[in-house]
């Protein structure tokens, strides 16, 4: 695992490297955290190591050659996986931009130094937590539209819903639901829970609750409907 | 030349491609609308043939019959009459198909092997057709082309058709000229009526859309002179502000004065600086109706709803792409700004147009802990406080799919987040 901290100003880069020194001693981290004050710097030394799990401080105005936001962009194509974290002014401020073109994983306004130490650790925090849940290896359902790549947990998926125009499939989660183009073919293969109830419709069996013989649906745990034909009551739930 | 039964036969028969084309049309059947196709079904095979004898008549009655079930189920004249015409054709192709020497050199001319052959046939053209129907009608005059091209296409077959009917029958020339001659008028005035109907509908349609759009200026123009309005205020107050500033200096009662700066001046500054830092991004919105709708929602906001609005860079779209973005834009601000005012301390509106290869419209919000599923808010008719959020959140996506775009809708952590994706697949 590694730290990287981009800041040009002088002061502000000593005041955070302090702040998470304290952190990585406090719950007792090794973690190598690397200052690095323009834009190529970082670039050069991510192309020559290997990658790993990183944590990356941007200051969005970096000077002339390049901000933040792009920088952040070009270290999206070396890791996908990079946790990124921005530093901004309020001027400066695009929550969404940083959210959902860069994938950041969260931003720190700049204002007084304590506000600025508990978002920091925060972030830290957040950083390490996901390092674990990473390693417990939980599996991930992939959305790819164009460019932006979406991750979504397979056990919060509960089906998927094929239109009758284009090729568009709605895919329904606990917390909502997703559109995006794709088939059946390409997804069915992708967890051993995915059951092809229906001409129109894929479940995740492990988020079923009931299984409506007469209406021939599906109740999903949080209620939904969605439906099933007959003879594939037959070939998934048969009758005790 | 046919023995009697085939006239039922051939009734049941039209029953078939009748039901398959009407289950090609939709996936999820209503009760309702089964036991109405099946109650005009009983009407085509059994009532019509037995009060009309004429075959003429006979037809005509289903045509007319077929047309109302299919207005009723689409809702839209010119597409009840597309799918009659096609139910129609594809039987006729079907039987013109099974009779070719081919087959009847394959198979035994029996009844039956005729029957499923034609059967068959009628399956396969009634699937070819809506492909090809779907594939016209993206056309500017496709759905007037297929009406007009179906409907003399069903003249002709029906003319030839009754021809050779009467002329074994009876041979009578005069008789075939007056059917000849009703059939002509009942499809011309078919066609003639279809087509002014589109169009109709086409004109008021369009005036909807010029109207939406004037109102749309209108809206923008009076909020600019709003806006002239508070800054001939604003100036009001300053000179009020310095002269009571002036007065403290002067009594040199500095804690007042304090307490006075925050209480008057601090948040009055505040709040206009910040909303039009906002609002000033909407420079880069270069359609005046998108702009202006833009403006009229978040210009109006509550002073406790804090906006962030982030448009990476200037926004241009096809009007084919406009009219529907400003329907589905509207309901998505609507949905957000609603869900804010529930929330007693206020809350954040995000609104970003990112783009990447596409534009990406996204609005993200604040919203009370413990709403119910997506899929609840969705239903129509389901609402918070008496109003049709559910309505707003069905439409915006019916209007999303109708135009190719992708909408995504999720809540998670008290955030309501909602995704328009435009461009579609191209």
């Amino acid at each position: 695992m590694r730290i990287f901290l981009c800041e040009d100003e002088v002061l502000l880069r000593k005041q955070y490297l302090e702040v998470i020194q304290a952190y990585l001693t406090k719950s007792k981290l090794s973690v190598k955290v690397s200052e690095l004050n323009t834009p190529t710097e970082i670039l050069t030394y991510i192309k020559e190591q290997p990658s790993q799990p990183s944590l990356y401080f941007l200051d969005i105005d970096l000077g002339p050659q390049m901000n933040g936001i792009q920088l952040a962009l070009k270290i999206r194509q070396h890791g996908p996986t990079a946790k990124i974290v921005f530093i901004t002014t309020h001027e400066e401020m695009a929550p969404l931009v940083f959210k959902y073109k860069i994938e950041a994983m969260d931003f720190i306004e700049k204002s007084t130094p304590d506000v600025m130490k508990q978002k920091i650790e925060e972030c830290l925090t957040v950083f390490f937590q996901r390092q674990e849940q990473l390693a417990t290896d939980q599996p991930f359902f992939q959305i790819n539209s164009r460019e932006q790549t979406l991750l979504i947990p397979i056990q919060e998926i509960l089906f998927f819903e094929a239109l009758h125009q284009n090729s568009i499939l709605t895919l329904h989660t606990l917390h909502g639901h997703h559109e995006f183009y794709g088939t059946f073919k390409e997804i069915e293969g992708q967890s051993p829970n995915f059951i092809r109830t229906h001409k129109s419709c894929l479940v995740n069996k492990q988020n079923v609750r009931l299984v409506d013989r007469k209406k021939l649906e599906i109740e999903m745990i949080n209620g939904q409907r969605c439906m099933i034909s007959r003879r594939k009551i037959k070939q998934f739930f048969p009758k005790l | 030349m046919y023995p009697t039964p085939f006239y039922y036969f051939w009734d049941i028969v039209v029953l078939i491609p009748y039901f398959v084309a009407f289950l090609s049309l939709r996936s999820k059947l209503s009760l309702k609308e089964i036991s109405l196709f099946t109650f005009g079904g009983i009407v085509i095979i059994v009532l019509i043939p037995k009060f009309f004898v004429s075959s003429v008549l006979n037809t005509m009655m289903t045509y007319l019959l077929l047309v109302l079930l299919f207005l009723y189920t689409e809702k839209r004249l010119s597409a009840a009459m597309i799918h009659t015409s096609f139910v129609f054709l594809s039987i006729f192709l079907a039987s013109e198909t099974a009779q070719l020497s081919v087959f009847s050199a394959l198979l035994e001319e029996t009844f039956h092997y005729q029957f499923l052959l034609e059967l068959v046939f009628i399956v396969l053209y009634c699937l070819v057709l809506k492909k090809i129907g779907a594939w016209f009608i993206k056309f500017r005059y496709g759905e007037i082309g297929l009406i007009a091209v179906g409907n003399a296409y069903l003249f002709w077959e029906l003319v030839t058709y009754n021809f050779i009917e009467l002329d074994y029958a009876h041979s009578e020339g005069f008789l075939i000229h007056i059917i000849t001659g009703i059939f002509f008028c009942f499809f011309l005035l078919f066609t003639v009526v279809a087509l002014l109907a589109q169009h109709a509908i086409d004109m008021s349609t369009k005036n909807e859309r010029e109207r939406a759009l004037y109102n749309n200026s209108r809206n923008y123009m009076t909020n600019l002179e709003q806006q002239a309005l508070e800054i001939r205020k604003f100036k009001h107050d300053y000179q009020n502000i310095l002269l009571s500033m002036d007065r403290f200096f002067h009594e040199q009662a500095y804690d007042e004065l304090e307490q006075y700066y925050r209480e008057h001046i601090r948040p009055a500054s505040d709040r206009v600086g910040r909303l039009n830092l906002q609002l000033a991004e909407l420079k880069k919105v270069q359609s005046l109706p998108l702009k202006s709708l833009l403006y009229a929602k978040l210009s109006a906001l509550d002073a406790k709803i804090s906006l962030s609005l982030e448009i990476e860079r200037p926004i241009n779209f096809t009007e084919k792409q406009l009219i529907p973005l400003i329907r589905i834009t509207g309901i998505l601000l609507d949905n957000a700004i609603e869900a804010l005012q529930n929330l007693p301390d206020g809350g954040t509106l995000r609104i970003g147009f990112l783009y990447d290869d596409h534009w990406r419209l996204i609005v993200e919000n604040d919203c009370a802990e413990g709403l119910p599923p997506v899929y609840q808010l969705e239903a129509a008719g389901y609402s918070t406080k008496g109003k049709n959020r559910g309505l707003g959140l069905q439409n915006a996506r019916e209007l999303s799919r109708e135009n190719g775009f992708l909408l995504t809708t999720t809540i998670k952590n008290s955030t309501f987040t909602q995704i328009l994706e435009i461009g579609g697949l191209t």
